[in-house]
C-alpha cells in the first residue's frame, strides 16, 4: 500500500531538475522582462540555476574588440597575422576557470550530456553571427520585411536566417586513435546539434592526417608548427562542396554565383591555428567557399 | 574497443564460446603447439612448487586442458563492438556448452545468436533510422568465419622460441592477474595498475593486452565489457499480453556500480561504430562503456583454473597467525577481546559482531558440506550428472553495529580486522569522507603495526596497492570485486550513501561471497531499523557512550527562525541567556545554522550580543575550514558557527550544542540526533547541553528525543550506566 500512495506523491510533485554545472535543483529562473534577465542566457535558463546561470562569461555582441577573431579584448594575433582563409571566428563565451571545468568534464571525463550544455550554449552566438551575415550580404532581399517585423529571436525567423545565410556547417576533425579513446568529438556533437535546431546539413569535410600531441599542452609557436598539413580535405569533399555550390547558385540572389559559405564548429580557439588550418585546406579544394567559424569558448 | 568471437573445441565435439581482445595471444595460445608446451611447462613448475610443500607430486600435464590433437577453432573474421561480443558468447555458451556439436553446427549457432544479439541491441538503440542505415553492412559482417586448426610452428629452432615464449608469457600472465585480483578495472585503469604493479612484461613483444588475454584463457580473470546489455526480456505470456502494460525497455546494467536503465545514455560511439551506452551514476569514477573493457580480477564461478593462484595479501608477518583457520581453533573470544581495553557494552557488542563474522565464515563451508551430498544424490537418482557449478550462494552476511555517537565504534571494529587478518582474509573499512579516511589512517596503522595498511580516497598515491587492510572512501569500492573477507562500511546514512543503490550494490560487490559484512550507524536509516528489530537483520547496539554516561537529551526552545533573527537584528533572551549559561561553564559552543548563507550573518549578529567572546563561521566554502576547526579545539575560538558539515566525525571536549532552525527540512531526525551527539562526548565532561531551537515542535524533533531517550533507557536496562545514573529511575 505504501508503495501505492508513494507513487502516488511523486505524481504530485513538482518536476525539479538539477543543475547541469552543480547539481542543485533549479527551483526558480529569471524570465524575460525580469530584471537581471540576459538575453544570452535564454537558452539556457532551463539547464542552470541562477548562480551558474550568472556565473557564465558571455561575451556579448557589444564586448567584441576584435571583428576577425570574435575576442572581447584587443586582440594582437589578428594583427600581427592579418589575412587568412578564415574570414570570421565567433565565440560564445570567454574561457575563464568555471568554463575550463566544464570542457573537462566533457573531453576528459566523456560526460556527453554536457554537449547539450554547450550546444544551447552557442545559439545565441550563432544567431548573432547569422543575423550579422545576413545584414551585410541579404538586407536588400527583405527590406520591406525588416520594416515591419524587426528581426526577432524566435526560433521560425533564425532558421530561416541560417538557410540562407549558411551552406554547411563542418567540424574539426580528431584523429581515430583520439575517437578510439574518447569515443566522440565534441566538435561533431556541437556541430549536429546547430545543424539539426537550425535544419542545415552537417557534414564531414575534414581528415586529421596524422596525431600530435594535445594542443592544450602547446606552447603558441608549437601550436602554429603543429598544425602545418595537419588537416586534408576527405575524399568526396570536393564533390559535396561542388554539390553545395551547384545547389547555391540555383537559388536566387547569392551575392556571387557559387561560392559557398562554410561554418567550422569547434569547442574553443586560443591561438586560432587549428581552424585556420582548416580553412586553408578547404579552400584549397578549389571550389570558392567563404570558411567562418564558431566556437564554444575564446582562450 | 572492438572484439572477436570465436569458438574453440575443448574436447571431442565439446566447444566453447569467448572473446579475444588480441587475435594473436588467442591464436597463439590454442592453436601453437609449441607455445602451449610452453604455457604447460610453466603450470607443472608452478604446480610443482606448490604441490612439494604438502608432499605430493605433480600431476600429469593435462592441468590446462590442453591437448592439441584435436584442437580446433572457428574465428570470427569481423571484430564486434566489446559488449555485443562479450552478450554472444555469454549466451551460446549458457545454450551449448554441455552439448555435443558437429563443426558445421557450431558456425550455425554463432552466427545464428550473434545475429540474433544484434537485433535485439539495435532494437534498443535510440535512434532507430540511423541503426537501419547502418544495418546492411553490419548484417553481412555477421557472417564471415573461417575454421583454425592447431599447427605445430616447424623447425626445431622456431619450436624452441615458441616455448620459451610461451613460458614467459605464462610467468608475465600470472604475475599481471596476481596483481589485478579482487579488482574490477575500467581498461586504462587495468593497464596503470600493471604499470605501478611492476609486472614485468616478457621481451617478446607481449602488450599489456597480451597479457590480460593469455590469463583471462588460463581462468586466471575475467574480460568483460563495462555495460551488461541486459536481455530485452520478451515475455509471451497471456497475461502480459492482456494488460499491454508497457514494459520498460531495459538497456543494460552497469557492472561496476550496478545502476540500471536510468542512468544509462546512449550515444553514437567512435570507438565502435554504434549507438553505445555509458553508466552516467559512476562518471566520476572513469566511464564505464558498453564497449569499453572491464577487467575482472576473479575467475568465473565454477571455471575456477586447475592451479590457482596464491592469495593477494602478502603474508601476515608473525608466524603464528598466518596459518589457516581451519588447522587450529582460535583463542577463545574473551582472551582476544581484553587487550583492547573496551567498556562492558563495547564488549558485548564486539563480542556479538565476532561471533557473527567467525560463524559467517565457517559456516559458508559447512553448509556447503551438508547441502552438496544431499544434491548429488538427489541428481544421481535422476540420472543427471551434477553440474560444476555450486547452487547459488547467498551475498556476504549483513551486521548491524548500532552504537550511539560517542559510542567508541572505531575500537569496536579493532577485534573484527584482527580476527580476519588472523584468519588469512582482507579487510576493507569504507567511509563517506576523505576527512575520516585521513583521520583513521593514523589509529589503525598504530593498532596494527605488523599489517599493510593501504588508504584509498581520490588523488590517493596508494592507489594501485594491495595490502591486508584497506581504508577507503566509498566510491572507490567501484574499484573492487570480490575482494575482501571483511567488509566494514562506517557512517552508512551519511551523505552519499543515504538512498544510493549504486553505493550498497559496490559495497555487495567488494565484499567475497563468503565474507561478511559490518554496517556502523549511530541512526541507521528506516528499513534497517525496522529489520533489524524485526529479527531480519543480524545486529548488536550499543546504547551508551564509552565514559557510560547516558545522552544529553535536547531541550526545546521556542524562539523564531534564524532568517527572522537575521532581518530583525535581534536575538531573543532565552537563546541569549541559554548561550551565556553554556559559556559561563567553560564550554565550547557548537552553534548550527540550515544554511550556508545564514553562518555570516548570524556570526555577526551573535557577536553583538555577547561581546568578548571569540566567535567564528564556517562551512563547506570556507576554505579555511580546517584552520577554525583547529582553533575551536584549541578553545581559542569559543562559539563556532556552522552547518551540516560538522555534523559527523568531530569530538571536541566539554561542548554544548544549539541548533537553530531544528525544525528546517534539511534537518532529518538521523541528523539531529548526530548533532546532539556532538556534545558530553569526553569523560570530564558527559553532561553536555543539547538546545533544539524552532519555531515549532515537529516531527523530526520529537523523533529524534525519542530515538536518544530510548537508547538511554535501554542502556540503564541492560545497567551499562555508571552506578548513581544508573540506579535513578
Amino acid at each position: 500500500m505504501s508503495w501505492l500512495l508513494r507513487a502516488f506523491f511523486e505524481l504530485l510533485r513538482p518536476a525539479y531538475r538539477s543543475c547541469r554545472i552543480c547539481g542543485k535543483m533549479i527551483t526558480e529562473a529569471r524570465l524575460e522582462g525580469m530584471a537581471g534577465f540576459n538575453p544570452y542566457a535564454r537558452y539556457v535558463k532551463n539547464m542552470l540555476c541562477l548562480d551558474c546561470c550568472g556565473s557564465v562569461p558571455w561575451i556579448e555582441t557589444g564586448q567584441i574588440r576584435c571583428h576577425a577573431c570574435g575576442r572581447s579584448v584587443p586582440c594582437e594575433d589578428c594583427i600581427r597575422a592579418p589575412g587568412s582563409e578564415l574570414v570570421r571566428n565567433r565565440s560564445a563565451v570567454r574561457y575563464d576557470e568555471g568554463m575550463k571545468a566544464l570542457l573537462a568534464r566533457l573531453k576528459y571525463r566523456g560526460d556527453e550530456a554536457i554537449s547539450l550544455l554547450l550546444e544551447a550554449m552557442l545559439y545565441p552566438a550563432f544567431e548573432h553571427m547569422t543575423s550579422d551575415i545576413h545584414r551585410l550580404y541579404f538586407s536588400h532581399l527583405d527590406r520591406r520585411k525588416h520594416r515591419f517585423q524587426s528581426w526577432s529571436d524566435s526560433l521560425q525567423g533564425s532558421v530561416n536566417q541560417a538557410s540562407v545565410v549558411w551552406d554547411a556547417i563542418t567540424y574539426v576533425p580528431i584523429s581515430i586513435q583520439r575517437a578510439q579513446e574518447r569515443g566522440f568529438n565534441q566538435a561533431q556533437l556541437l556541430a549536429d546539434g546547430l545543424a539539426k535546431r537550425y535544419s542545415l546539413p552537417a557534414i564531414a569535410l575534414l581528415d586529421r592526417v596524422r596525431d600530435t600531441p594535445k594542443q592544450s599542452i602547446q606552447s603558441r609557436k608549437a601550436r602554429f608548427h603543429n598544425t602545418e598539413a595537419l588537416f586534408s580535405p576527405v575524399p568526396e569533399a570536393v564533390r559535396l562542396l561542388q554539390l553545395l555550390s551547384a545547389n547555391g547558385s540555383v537559388q536566387q540572389g547569392r551575392h556571387s554565383a557559387n561560392t559557398i559559405r562554410i561554418l567550422i564548429m569547434d569547442d574553443i580557439y586560443t591561438t586560432g591555428s587549428t581552424l585556420r588550418a582548416c580553412a586553408k585546406s578547404l579552400c584549397e579544394t578549389g571550389v570558392p567557399v567563404e570558411v567562418y567559424s564558431l566556437t564554444w569558448a575564446r582562450g | 574497443m572492438k572484439a572477436w568471437i570465436y569458438a574453440v573445441q575443448i574436447g571431442p565435439k565439446k566447444w566453447r564460446a569467448d572473446i579475444s581482445i588480441l587475435p594473436k595471444a588467442t591464436q597463439l595460445y590454442w592453436l601453437d603447439g609449441s607455445f602451449s608446451q610452453g604455457v604447460r611447462e610453466w603450470d607443472n613448475r608452478v604446480d610443482f612448487r606448490v604441490k612439494k610443500g604438502t608432499g605430493h607430486l605433480a600431476e600429469s600435464a593435462s592441468a590446462g586442458g590442453l591437448q592439441t590433437d584435436h584442437k580446433s577453432l572457428w574465428w570470427g573474421v569481423c571484430s564486434q563492438p566489446l559488449g555485443i561480443a562479450v552478450e554472444t558468447a555469454g549466451r551460446w555458451n549458457g545454450m551449448f556448452a554441455g552439448r555435443s556439436l558437429e563443426k558445421q553446427q557450431v558456425k550455425e549457432q554463432l552466427e545464428q545468436m550473434l545475429k540474433h544479439v544484434w537485433k535485439e541491441c539495435r532494437a534498443r538503440e535510440t535512434s532507430v533510422r540511423a541503426a537501419r542505415k547502418r544495418a546492411d553492412n553490419e548484417q553481412s559482417s555477421c557472417g564471415e568465419w573461417e575454421l583454425l586448426a592447431a599447427y605445430d610452428s616447424g623447425s626445431g629452432s622456431e619450436c624452441e622460441l615458441r616455448r620459451a615464449q610461451g613460458q614467459a608469457w605464462a610467468a608475465a600472465a600470472d604475475a599481471a592477474a596476481y596483481a589485478l585480483q579482487g579488482r574490477a578495472l575500467l581498461h586504462s585503469e587495468a593497464h596503470s595498475l600493471l604499470a605501478a604493479a611492476g609486472a614485468a612484461l616478457p621481451v617478446v613483444g607481449a602488450s599489456w593486452d597480451a597479457l590480460l588475454q593469455l590469463a583471462a584463457h588460463r581462468g586466471r580473470l575475467r574480460l568483460s565489457s563495462a555495460i551488461a546489455a541486459a536481455a530485452a526480456g520478451r515475455q509471451r505470456g497471456a497475461s502480459s499480453l492482456a494488460l499491454a502494460w508497457p514494459r520498460q525497455r531495459r538497456s543494460g546494467r552497469c557492472r561496476r556500480c550496478g545502476s540500471g536503465a536510468a542512468h544509462m545514455r546512449r550515444t553514437p560511439c567512435a570507438a565502435c561504430g554504434r549507438m553505445c551506452a555509458y553508466c552516467e551514476a559512476c562518471l566520476g569514477m572513469g566511464r564505464a562503456r558498453e564497449c569499453g573493457l572491464l577487467v575482472l580480477g576473479s575467475p568465473a564461478p565454477g571455471q575456477e583454473p586447475a592451479t590457482a593462484l596464491p592469495v593477494a595479501t602478502p603474508s601476515a608477518p608473525s608466524a603464528a597467525w598466518s596459518s589457516p583457520h581451519a588447522d587450529r581453533p582460535l583463542v577463545p573470544l574473551a582472551d582476544r577481546l581484553r587487550h583492547w581495553g573496551l567498556s562492558p557494552a563495547q564488549l558485548a557488542a564486539a563480542g556479538e559482531a565476532l561471533r557473527f563474522i567467525e560463524a559467517a565464515a565457517a559456516g559458508q563451508t559447512a553448509g556447503n558440506g551438508r547441502l552438496l551430498p544431499f544434491y548429488r544424490q538427489l541428481a544421481a537418482r535422476f540420472g543427471f550428472t551434477p553440474s560444476a557449478q555450486a547452487p547459488s550462494e547467498p551475498g556476504p552476511r549483513e551486521f548491524l553495529l548500532w552504537a550511539v555517537t560517542g559510542a567508541g565504534k572505531t575500537e569496536m571494529i579493532f577485534p573484527l580486522i584482527e580476527s580476519t587478518l588472523q584468519r588469512g582474509g582482507r579487510a576493507l573499512l569504507a567511509t563517506p569522507r576523505r576527512d575520516v579516511v585521513l583521520e583513521l589512517d593514523p589509529r589503525i596503522r598504530k593498532a596494527f603495526p605488523g599489517y599493510s595498511v593501504v588508504t584509498l580516497y581520490g588523488g590517493s598515491s596508494q592507489r594501485w596497492e594491495t595490502g591486508h587492510i584497506t581504508l577507503s572512501t566509498t566510491h572507490q569500492l567501484y574499484r573492487f570485486e570480490a575482494a575482501f573477507e571483511l567488509v566494514i562500511i562506517d557512517e552508512l546514512d551519511a551523505f552519499p550513501y543515504l538512498g544510493d543503490e549504486q553505493l550498497y550494490f559496490a559495497a555487495r560487490k567488494a565484499g567475497k561471497p563468503v565474507g561478511a559484512r559490518v554496517l556502523l550507524s549511530a541512526t541507521p536509516p528506516e528499513e534497517l531499523q525496522r529489520a533489524a528489530s524485526r529479527g531480519r537483520l543480524a545486529h548488536a547496539r550499543v546504547p551508551v557512550r564509552y565514559h557510560r554516561h547516558p545522552l544529553p537529551v535536547p531541550l526545546l526552545l521556542r524562539i523564531p527562525g534564524t532568517a527572522e533573527l537575521i532581518s530583525r537584528n535581534r536575538v531573543p533572551d532565552k537563546l541569549v541567556q541559554a548561550l551565556r549559561h553554556s559559556l559561563s561553564r567553560e564550554a565550547q559552543l557548537f552553534v548550527f545554522v540550515a544554511k550556508i548563507r545564514h553562518v555570516e550573518p548570524m556570526c555577526h549578529l551573535l557577536r553583538r550580543f555577547l561581546k568578548g567572546v571569540a566567535i567564528a563561521g564556517t562551512s563547506s566554502v570556507d576554505p579555511e575550514r580546517t584552520e577554525k576547526v583547529q582553533l575551536f579545539r584549541k578553545r581559542e575560538i569559543r562559539l563556532l558557527v556552522t552547518t551540516t558539515i560538522l555534523e559527523r566525525g568531530v569530538t571536541v571536549p566539554r561542548s554544548d550544542v544549539f541548533i537553530l532552525d531544528a525544525g528546517a527540512g534539511l534537518f532529518d531526525a538521523a541528523s539531529l540526533v548526530q548533532m546532539a551527539g556532538r556534545a558530553g562526548r569526553s569523560g570530564d565532561d558527559p553532561f553536555g547541553k543539547v538546545y533544539f531551537c524552532s519555531p515549532d515542535k515537529t516531527r523530526s524533533q520529537t523523533s529524534a528525543v525519542r530515538q536518544i531517550t530510548a537508547m538511554n533507557r535501554f542502556a540503564r536496562k541492560r545497567g551499562y550506566l555508571l552506578g548513581r545514573e544508573g540506579g535513578r529511575q
